[in-house]
């Protein structure tokens, strides 16, 4: 595996807000085909490293170069079409529109027809409207989705939202999906599915995953690697049967 | 995970999307095809162009009824006078006892109103027997009759066919209607203005959730940019000199129109266009109500530009602007602006701007170019504003700065929030509505601007989703989809 090119490489990030130092010297190497976890309590600046990753916030210092490319402080919308997406810890579906549109906007980045094409119904936006509908509808019914393609997003109902908000991540064609807590509020049956569901999700679409997670259940149960982070610092990284014996982990959840 | 049941409550703050209205409606359009109720409207047309004015007399009225009657009926109560009552607070003369005397003046509005009630009454009962002989009589029949008859026809006819026929047939309707005085071609011009007005606001205040209230500065950069252009080119002005271009108005047929009505469309779009980057650029950064203050302060802009530019005449506005616009002018681009609008909303990158609008971070991570698209949206929105103030020129023949301020903005918001905030047939709906409502309340003067704010203050409180909330009307057009 250390032979291969690595997919993201993440240098000395380091992110302030305001005087504080909410990401300190972050490092990481996800390698193509992994399945990575990133753990820390709560305010310990996991959703920060996602967010400077995807691109929400530029980060004040460090590097991250995805695919060979250096990507920081680049716009969201670049970084999504280079092959990052995501999920976020709170559901962010356009609620009041469509299950299918929810799924068509996301293939924003790959339309190739202008706006007088859109105003004027040329041929190209017509192909161009039916690759995307087709691709949508196809990514719908993998997921399940397909019946409730003309509802709106906020009628459906919390697990459901949960893997749509997925399926239109997918719909921007990542190599590598992040997901911000995917387990949130739910039961440990639930659970279990969820982890089925995300080997399905990396087998199918040959994903690297990378993951923030409370969920002990899901995190020791899939991941291959974990990092911990605490107050913005790396405290550990390894095997998730290292990472439950570390005294600096067990210390920064359980207190000293 | 599928099993999860849990449903998250939503705040209530979204436009609803379920309208009794609006299903009402479509169920009622989807029952017959729209030709046999275009057809029933053009007969009822044709109808009182031929004996309208013997039935209008034969019900007791003087003339016929220019807008289905709403003038007759407000001009019952046209010789109000309302100035005694503010004599107090705006004193012209020195009254010993100003207050008595507003008093007496409130006395006698009430007792004109009060003596005018009976004539309204009467005349309003004239119009509806007049408006149901002409216009009611014939939609009934036509509904009863030619859609059984035609609905097998339409049917088999391709799509497209079916289009351009009921366009074909709404322009034939409003030329014969329009065509009966130059008063109601003046009203129809109007109404396709506001039409483009609206839904090029809707673009932004609707789709987009943005709040502009500035258009009228748009449409005045549009209005001046076109005028200028025309003038500069084809008439002799004091203000610009000979014209650039004389030899081209010997063209036959009129033909210098054609060529430089829509030149001089698209330039006065195009700097409406460029005017909207003043609003565009600073969305990137800011949104809601600060946005809401860059829109009103680019409106303050403009409208002091053109007061300070003595090359347009300043303050006292630019005459002799060529009359180019007539009803067929403003009924085509009105119909391209609203395609060109529907066509966008619907499309994926047109569904991108209602996603700013739902979850601006959601829609960057999803690969939205958000400040891309609401550039566009800016720039078709200002684009279409300046296309409807060349119009607008050019049917009036004088521009001046007054008319496009915050009065026109808020007409143009008013017609918004009336149709529903992301509704194109809710904004057309409510462009006929207010632009005849105005209308018909000339005979008011002063009255007439607090009537308009009393209707969008009741409209806030009963219906804030406006008419149409979100939704559409469909109509029965027939036809088989072609692929």
């Amino acid at each position: 595996m250390m032979a291969m090119e690595p997919l993201l490489e993440i240098n000395d990030l380091t992110h302030y807000f305001g005087g504080l130092r909410a990401v300190d010297d972050f490092d990481l190497t996800l390698y193509p085909g992994e399945l990575v976890g990133l753990i820390g309590p709560n305010g310990a600046g996991k959703t920060t490293i996602f967010n400077l990753v995807t691109g929400v916030y530029t980060p004040s210092e460090g590097e991250i170069i995805f695919d060979g490319e250096p990507i920081a402080g680049k716009a969201p919308h670049t970084i999504t079409g280079l092959g990052i997406s995501r999920t976020f810890q709170t559901i962010r579906l356009w609620d009041e529109m469509t299950v299918l549109d929810n799924m068509r906007v996301a293939h924003h980045g790959q339309i190739e027809y202008g706006l007088i094409d859109a105003m004027l119904h040329t041929g190209r936006y017509q192909a161009e409207e039916r690759r995307i509908i087709e691709h949508a509808m196809e990514l719908l019914h993998l997921f399940g989705f397909e019946r409730y393609a003309s509802l709106p997003a906020r009628s459906l109902p919390y697990g459901d939202r949960r893997r749509l908000e997925i399926a239109r991540a997918m719909a921007t064609r990542p190599k590598l999906l992040i997901l911000d807590e995917p387990a949130a509020g739910m039961n440990p049956g639930e659970v279990e599915s969820l982890m089925e569901f995300i080997a399905w999700l990396r087998e199918k679409f040959e994903l690297t995953l990378w993951l923030i997670e409370h969920q002990m259940q899901l995190v020791m149960g899939i991941c291959e690697r974990l990092t911990v982070i605490d107050f913005g610092k790396t405290i550990a990284s390894g095997a998730p049967a290292e990472i439950r014996t570390d005294p600096q982990v067990l210390a920064a959840y359980l207190g000293e | 995970m599928a099993d999860v049941t849990e449903i998250t409550q939503e705040s209530k703050s979204m436009v609803p999307a379920r309208n009794r209205l609006v299903t009402a409606l479509n169920a009622w359009f989807q029952d017959k095809i729209l030709h046999a109720y275009l057809l029933g409207i053009f007969a009822g047309v044709l109808l009182e162009r031929t004996v309208g004015i013997v039935i209008a007399r034969l019900l007791g009225l003087r003339d016929l009824p220019v807008l289905f009657g709403l003038l007759n009926v407000f001009e019952a109560f046209g010789d109000l006078d309302l100035s005694g009552i503010l004599e107090p607070l705006f004193p012209t003369t020195n009254i010993p006892n100003p207050w008595q005397q507003a008093g007496a003046a409130l006395v006698d509005v009430l007792v004109t109103i009060g003596s005018d009630i009976p004539l309204a009454l009467l005349t309003t009962l004239q119009v509806t027997a007049y408006n149901l002989i002409i216009y009611g009589v014939p939609v009934f029949l036509a509904a009863l009759v030619l859609n059984p008859a035609l609905r097998g026809v339409v049917r088999r006819l391709p799509r497209a066919f079916n289009l351009g026929l009921l366009v074909a047939l709404t322009y034939g309707i409003f030329w014969a209607w329009g065509g009966e005085t130059a008063y109601r071609e003046l009203v129809l011009m109007y109404l396709g203005i506001n039409i483009i007005l609206t839904v090029s606001l809707n673009l932004i205040n609707g789709y987009m959730g943005e709040f502009s209230v500035g258009h009228a500065g748009f449409m005045g950069v549009g209005a001046y940019a076109a005028s200028v252009l025309t003038m500069r080119l084809f008439t002799d002005s004091p203000a610009f000199g000979p014209a650039l271009l004389p030899g081209l108005t010997d063209l036959p047929f009129g033909l210098h129109v054609l060529i430089g009505f829509p030149i001089a469309l698209i330039a006065g779009g195009v700097a409406a266009a460029l005017t909207g980057l003043l609003v565009a650029f600073p969305s990137f950064r800011t949104r809601g109500d600060y946005l809401a203050i860059v829109t009103l302060a680019v409106n303050f802009i403009v409208q002091a530009a053109l007061n300070n530019m003595e090359i347009v005449g300043g303050p006292r506005g630019l005459r002799g602007v060529p009359l180019w616009s007539n009803f067929t002018w403003v009924f085509v681009v009105t119909l391209l602006s609203i395609f060109a609008i529907r066509n966008l909303v619907n499309s994926t990158f047109g569904k991108g701007i209602v996603a700013i609008r739902e979850d601006e971070i959601a829609s960057g991570l999803m690969s939205v170019n958000t400040r891309g698209v609401k550039l566009v949206a800016f720039l078709t929105s200002s684009f279409l504003a300046g296309v409807a103030g060349g119009l607008f020129a050019h049917v009036l023949a004088y521009v001046n700065p007054g008319v496009f301020g915050i009065f026109k903005s808020t007409e143009a918001l008013v017609m918004v929030y009336l149709g529903g905030m992301g509704s194109i047939s809710g904004s057309i709906i409510a462009a006929f509505i207010f632009t005849f409502i105005t209308e018909a309340l000339r005979p008011l003067g002063v009255l007439k601007w607090v009537l308009i704010p009393l209707l969008l203050i009741l409209l806030m409180i009963y219906r804030p989703q406006g008419l149409f909330g979100n939704r559409e009307l469909h109509f029965n057009i027939g036809g088989r989809e072609e692929e």
